[in-house]
């Protein structure tokens, strides 16, 4: 996968994947591969203006 | 040839955020099925790139067709790669009496329409094969392709319901208002002047419960205000707010755009 679609992409997959899987149950390491999600490179999500 | 209904001031990135498909749904199947790759500006500033450039791709979600009829509410939708079809060498716009009959008849229409009781076969392909069906369906033949004008009225409505009851929803339209059916897709659009609420909350109960909807596409603010635009809230609604904050973490993109205030 990574060689297909950048980090940012990825990102952006896993982030749709946890939509679906909040706790990351269902075959975890599938499809993404570890290491994709902002959180494993340990940069900050942005959340709602205010919060 | 990309086969959606687009007006002057129509946008690749509009089109494809409303999904709308256009009135050939019936042969080209829905805007969804031929968005191949998208570039979006996410709310926070990323740019991400889905999908791929060919027709046979299958690499990660399927993120281009989430992001048909979605209303501009998971980004900005910055560059789109579309299936396109060839140009046909005809077409024809044939009358008929029976709809229903002429959808089991015709051989890959473009689209059977019934607009207020008139109904019509719109036909494309080779000289030939539109000549043949032509002569095959019977009525009178038009050439080209001669789509409904767009309806008129203060409210306008649509139903979706499933594709073989598009004759009965033709039944529920309120007496004395426009209608324009598609058959073999199970969408009626409708408008008229004066909005009977109760009637048309027995019809959306009817649409709902055959597992459709009737959405409002235009009206007074005041009829808004009594008749819900988008109907009885979807079972995944909290599914649609995680993909919708997966996109938009900050709530920038057109924010309550979507049906539950998402």
């Amino acid at each position: 996968m990574p060689l297909v679609f950048g980090p940012v992409d990825l990102d952006a997959q896993a982030r749709l994947r946890e939509a679906f899987d909040p706790g990351g149950l269902l075959n975890p390491g599938k499809v993404l591969p570890q290491g994709s999600r902002c959180g494993d490179y340990g940069r900050p999500v942005p959340t709602a203006a205010g919060s | 040839m990309l086969p959606e209904d687009c007006r002057a001031e129509s946008t690749i990135g509009g089109v494809v955020a409303a999904g709308l498909s256009g009135w050939r749904r019936l042969r080209y199947g829905p805007t969804r099925d031929r968005v191949l790759e998208v570039v979006l500006a996410t709310g926070d500033g990323r740019v991400v790139r889905a999908g791929g450039r060919v027709v046979k791709n299958v690499t990660g979600y399927d993120i281009p067709r989430l992001v048909c009829g979605s209303l501009g509410a998971l980004g900005v939708i910055g560059q789109v790669a579309l299936k396109l079809w060839p140009q046909a060498g005809a077409a024809a716009t044939v009358e008929v009496d029976d709809a229903a009959r002429a959808l089991a008849t015709a051989v890959r229409p473009l689209a059977v329409l019934d607009v207020d009781g008139a109904a019509a076969v719109y036909l494309s392909g080779t000289p030939a094969e539109v000549e043949a069906q032509a002569a095959a369906l019977g009525g009178e033949v038009r050439d080209g392709l001669h789509w409904p004008a767009p309806l008129a009225g203060e409210h306008l409505l649509v139903a979706r319901v499933p594709a073989r009851l598009t004759p009965a929803a033709v039944g529920r339209v309120p007496a004395g208002w426009s209608y324009q059916a598609a058959h073999g897709v199970g969408e009626v659009r409708m408008g008229g002047a004066a909005a009977e609420v109760a009637e048309l909350h027995d019809l959306r109960g009817w649409a709902e419960a055959a597992g459709g909807a009737l959405v409002v596409a235009e009206a007074p603010a005041a009829f808004r205000e009594v008749f819900d635009p988008w109907g009885a809230p979807q079972p995944s609604a909290g599914l649609q707010r995680r993909v919708k904050q997966a996109f938009d973490p900050v709530g920038v993109c057109n924010p309550g755009r979507l049906p539950g205030g998402i």
